[in-house]
């Protein structure tokens, strides 16, 4: 049960005067911003200071130190129509970290959620007065530019922002494991790129697993030789360019054989902190990615990259969010 | 997590595929060791609120869609180890019990769901609206370390409001005699007799030793003079468990303290067709002797009923209302028909009579017919040989003298099924009228009866034993008379009975029975759960239990038939001399072998002998061996019996050594 639109449909309820329109509109994508953004393919570049990016034989399987798991999730709504024309979004965004017990169970470590409506707050018809309500507001406008004047570009800019603040949340929860777990013998492998501040320490035990591949770091000859990666199979290590966070060291690894499949099929790009140590474990680490291959995360589409504790991330992110049916049951009740 | 003591065990889920109704709900169940299974009682609380329900049903699953995708995953190896252990989650069905407050009645919402603890188990099962004041405790329902009474109201299994109970199960293991011992012990301990109605049970033992050793105890301590006995045979069949739960259930871990045990005769009317003969006990059980007066009223039972035509039927009637116990005259000649013997000759005189007079009717009964029904009725103490005495010796049971809290036996298991049939009819007949009269000894009356399927089966043709069964089953509440039936295959017995049932208990049921539509209102786990149950575990289905529930039961502290029978080995038959020197010496240590030697040598055949001993046993007298001597008709001439009334008077031609002349 959404706690915010509850309070935001007692609040409307409570006017005077109320004119809000909503919009049911459910798209389940917009859950999955990783797969939503692969449509849009891009070229960067790499550094492999001075290493090849020839293929790398890891070794077998062998289950690792990782034991904590980070995932996020973000679930928009909206539009709604306070009275003008103006869009606002409402956006539940959520992060978790769950540990693999001794018996080998998922269960939780960490859990943040925030829920907040997005709307630009210089726009002629902004409903300040939620934020006087005390309703957790988040600003969509760009400082110095003006905003699009296209309700359908607002839109997008609000549902963006939901995936900032859900990547903020992310940040957040992986710093404080960081820096609760620092120095000690457990690591931490977080669904995407690595998040929080992991550039502050020395060699801190976190590992990224990149599923998507719209980004591009090497230009024809040598993306060959990864998309030939075979199964067991790494990349030199390289760090990627380009992006708006710490250098990191990264390679990729095939996780599963990709006969008479997409090339991408299997396929993982691995982040972890820029240390010496990363160069001298990027072969363990890589072994103990390929024990989590199993069990399967059945019957998810990524399942060939999307490994099972984050598949369980997932589950459990799904199974304490608003549902869609309360949300949808709280924006209509908005309307009435 | 728990509350008011109740410890938490899941959580109610409801979905659109599988939502929650007012009678049932499903909950997921804790990870590890929750103690939650088929039959597990629980309550979901919210506040006020309290659904009390019983689990049917069981389901285990995990986020795999196919095992195809845990075979790609383990690469084909059963043994691989994943590093991550797939959710598995645990979600049971369970049938509403109970409802508090009953009004609105809804769907079970939402909450937590608890384990039962002794008070949810009252609640639950509605006993605590009698529990205190007709409760009747039919064993334990268990969980994990939880042991609670469950109690049946013995208004419901004893009437009036309903009766009559039914146990089914398969052979050897569903235990079903035991079972009813257990319920029979815990009504003689438990029952109020806010009356002083009394209560009693008649059994039939039809199979084997079962029944025959209620009064001894399955283990004995060193001061029972039967302690080397129990000890050489390695009897010892109670313990501390089975002592703990008696414990629970306030009730002494004793046998039947009152037991009589009756028997016929086998055909040489001296030994007993019993299995209880070895000398140590073959004094306490009496012999089943029954006298033409006794079965003239079940000629339907006795009689094929081919033979009894309206005609036949006329005579048998004639017979019943104007020749039986009383003085008629016939030939000439004055005859009181008392017996088998006497109506034999009764039947003679008549033929005799119509034969000199040339005539083919007598009082309107063609001699054919005469012919007829006395060859039928002469053949009956032929035919029913041990049970139907030729003579004046009659041996029953005490009707008008019944014990409260005592039990009879009545062993019919070595006899044919005919005289089965008209043991059980009478002995049933005899009970409702008394019990009608009100003057039986007792006010209720429990009759036992195993292998329901063999006399009350669903199809076959309709016997006397079956009506006498059906009618039990529909009236005998409003009467005291109660059925404790038992069976392998419920599906086989006749409807009505197992109907008017209202307290049913299945032990280790078998698959195929449990196939039968009697059981679809089943869960598919409840008949697994009942095809797999161990000894000493029942399912119980009562009135104020809106579920079946599961309970365990302690053993009786009962010498099993098969341990009775070797502990106490059947005595081999005895010669008829021995068997009256034996019985006689019972009244009285001093008879000697000559004295009844000489009296068997002088006797003129030996049924007079077997009459004789059978009217001193029955008699008592201070002096038997006299009584006896005085009772036999001798080679020479025949002596009366010196208290019984003779049997013919003949007024005409006068014979003056007829010693049946007053």
């Amino acid at each position: 049960m959404s706690e915010l639109l509850r309070n935001l449909s007692s609040y409307v309820h409570a006017q005077a005067e109320r004119d809000v329109h909503v919009v049911l509109a459910r798209n389940d994508l917009d859950e999955m911003p990783m797969i939503l953004a692969a449509a849009e393919p891009r070229q960067a570049e790499a550094d492999l200071e001075g290493r090849c990016i020839d293929a790398v034989r890891v070794g077998d399987a062998q289950p690792g130190k990782l034991a904590y798991f980070m995932d996020g999730m973000q679930r928009p709504r909206g539009p709604i129509y306070f009275g003008s024309q103006l869009p606002v979004m409402y956006g539940y965004v959520a992060a978790t970290i769950r540990v693999r017990g001794e018996d080998k169970r998922m269960r939780k470590h960490d859990f943040i959620r925030r829920e907040s409506l997005y709307f630009p707050y210089d726009f002629p018809g902004a409903p300040m007065k939620l934020a006087d309500a005390g309703f957790d507001i988040v600003d969509t406008g760009e400082r110095g530019k003006s905003p699009e004047e296209h309700p359908l570009m607002l839109v997008e800019r609000a549902k963006n922002k939901i995936g900032v603040v859900r990547s903020d949340l992310e940040s957040r929860i992986t710093s404080t494991w960081l820096s609760d777990f620092n120095g000690r013998d457990d690591w931490l492998l977080v669904d995407g790129s690595l998040s929080g501040d992991y550039h502050r320490y020395d060699s801190p035990n976190i590992v990224g697993l990149i599923k998507s591949h719209q980004t591009q770091y090497f230009l024809w000859e040598d993306q060959q030789k990864i998309l030939s990666l075979k199964t067991g199979e790494r990349s030199g290590v390289f760090i990627p360019k380009g992006r708006n966070r710490p250098d990191v060291y990264s390679w990729y690894l095939r996780l599963r054989p990709n006969d008479g499949r997409d090339v991408y099929f299997g396929l993982v790009r691995v982040e972890a902190a820029k240390c010496e140590r990363t160069l001298e474990m990027a072969d363990e680490i890589s072994r103990w990615l390929l024990a989590e291959r199993s069990p399967l995360s059945m019957p998810d589409a990524r399942w060939d990259r999307l490994i099972y504790p984050i598949h369980d991330c997932e589950l459990y992110m799904k199974s304490v969010a608003p549902s869609h049916t309360s949300l949808d049951s709280l924006m209509i009740s908005l309307a009435n | 997590m728990e509350q008011d003591n109740l410890i938490q065990v899941g959580r109610v889920v409801a979905t659109e595929a599988k939502p929650s109704t007012a009678y049932s709900f499903s909950f997921w169940a804790a990870e590890g060791d929750c103690k939650v299974g088929i039959g597990t009682l629980v309550v979901v609380k919210k506040g006020d609120l309290e659904v009390y329900g019983v689990v049917v049903e069981g389901f285990g699953f995990t986020d795999l869609n196919s095992a195809m995708h845990d075979y790609i995953g383990s690469e084909g190896d059963p043994g691989s180890e994943a590093p991550t252990l797939r959710h598995e989650v645990r979600c049971y069905t369970a049938a509403v019990l109970r409802v508090e407050p009953e009004e609105p009645l809804q769907p079970v919402p939402v909450a937590p769901v608890f384990l039962a603890d002794d008070l949810v188990v009252r609640n639950a099962l509605r006993m605590d609206g009698f529990w205190e004041k007709t409760g009747i405790p039919i064993g334990l329902y268990q969980n994990g370390d939880l042991l609670s009474p469950v109690y049946l109201d013995s208004e419901f299994l004893l009437g009036p409001e309903a009766a009559h109970l039914n146990i089914t199960g398969v052979s050897g293991l569903a235990t079903k005699t035991s079972s009813i011992e257990f319920i029979l012990l815990s009504i003689f301990e438990h029952f109020k007799d806010y009356d002083d109605d009394g209560i009693a049970v008649v059994c039939f033992n039809v199979k084997g030793p079962d029944m025959l050793f209620l009064d001894f105890p399955g283990k004995v301590d060193e001061t029972s003079p039967y302690y080397e006995k129990y000890k050489e045979h390695g009897i010892d069949t109670i313990d501390d468990r089975d002592a703990d739960m008696y414990k629970l259930l306030g009730m002494p871990c004793e046998p039947f303290k009152n037991v009589k045990y009756f028997a016929p005769f086998k055909s040489d009317r001296v030994n007993l067709n019993t299995l209880r003969t070895n000398a140590d006990l073959v004094g306490d059980v009496t012999p089943l002797s029954w006298g033409l007066t006794d079965i003239l009223e079940f000629t339907e039972v006795v009689l094929n009923r081919d033979d009894v035509d309206a005609k036949a039927d006329a005579l048998i009637s004639y017979i019943k209302d104007r020749v039986v116990n009383e003085t008629a005259e016939v030939n000439g000649q004055q005859i009181t028909v008392r017996n088998f013997q006497d109506m034999n000759h009764w039947f003679d005189m008549v033929l005799k009579e119509m034969e000199q007079s040339n005539r083919s009717e007598w009082k309107t009964h063609h001699y054919a017919t005469i012919r007829k029904v006395y060859n039928r009725l002469s053949n009956l103490s032929t035919r029913y040989q041990g049970l139907v005495s030729p003579d004046e010796f009659r041996s029953d049971l005490p009707w008008g003298d019944f014990e409260d809290r005592a039990v009879y036996v009545v062993d019919v298991a070595n006899v044919d099924p005919q005289a089965q049939d008209l043991v059980f009819t009478r002995i049933v007949s005899q009970l409702r009228q008394h019990l009608e009269k009100g003057d039986l000894g007792v006010k209720h009356v429990i009759v036992v009866v195993d292998e329901l399927n063999k006399y009350a089966p669903s199809d076959g043709q309709e016997t006397y034993l079956k009506q006498t069964l059906l009618d039990i089953s529909e009236r005998g509440r409003y009467l005291g008379l109660v059925l404790f039936s038992a069976q392998q295959f419920r599906s086989q017995v006749h409807k009505r009975i197992v109907g008017n049932s209202a307290t049913c208990i299945y032990g280790r049921m078998d698959m195929d029975e449990l196939a039968t539509p009697g059981y679809q209102v089943l869960t598919s786990a409840t008949k697994e759960k009942l095809a797999t149950l161990s000894k000493g575990q029942l399912m119980v289905r009562h009135p104020h239990f809106n579920q079946p529930i599961f309970v365990k039961f302690p053993r009786p502290n009962i010498l099993r038939g098969p341990d009775g029978i070797k502990m106490f080995p059947p005595a081999n038959d005895l010669p008829l001399e021995e068997a009256v020197w034996r019985n006689l010496n019972r009244l009285d240590g001093g008879v000697s072998r000559n004295d009844v030697s000489d009296i068997v040598s002088s006797a003129a055949d030996p049924s007079e002998i077997v009459r004789a001993m059978n009217i001193t046993l029955q008699r008592k007298p201070d002096d038997p061996v006299s009584h006896f001597r005085n009772c036999v008709r001798k080679k020479a001439g025949v002596q009366m019996t010196p208290d019984a009334k003779p049997s013919f008077i003949p007024v005409l031609d006068p014979d003056p050594n007829d010693p049946f002349q007053d």
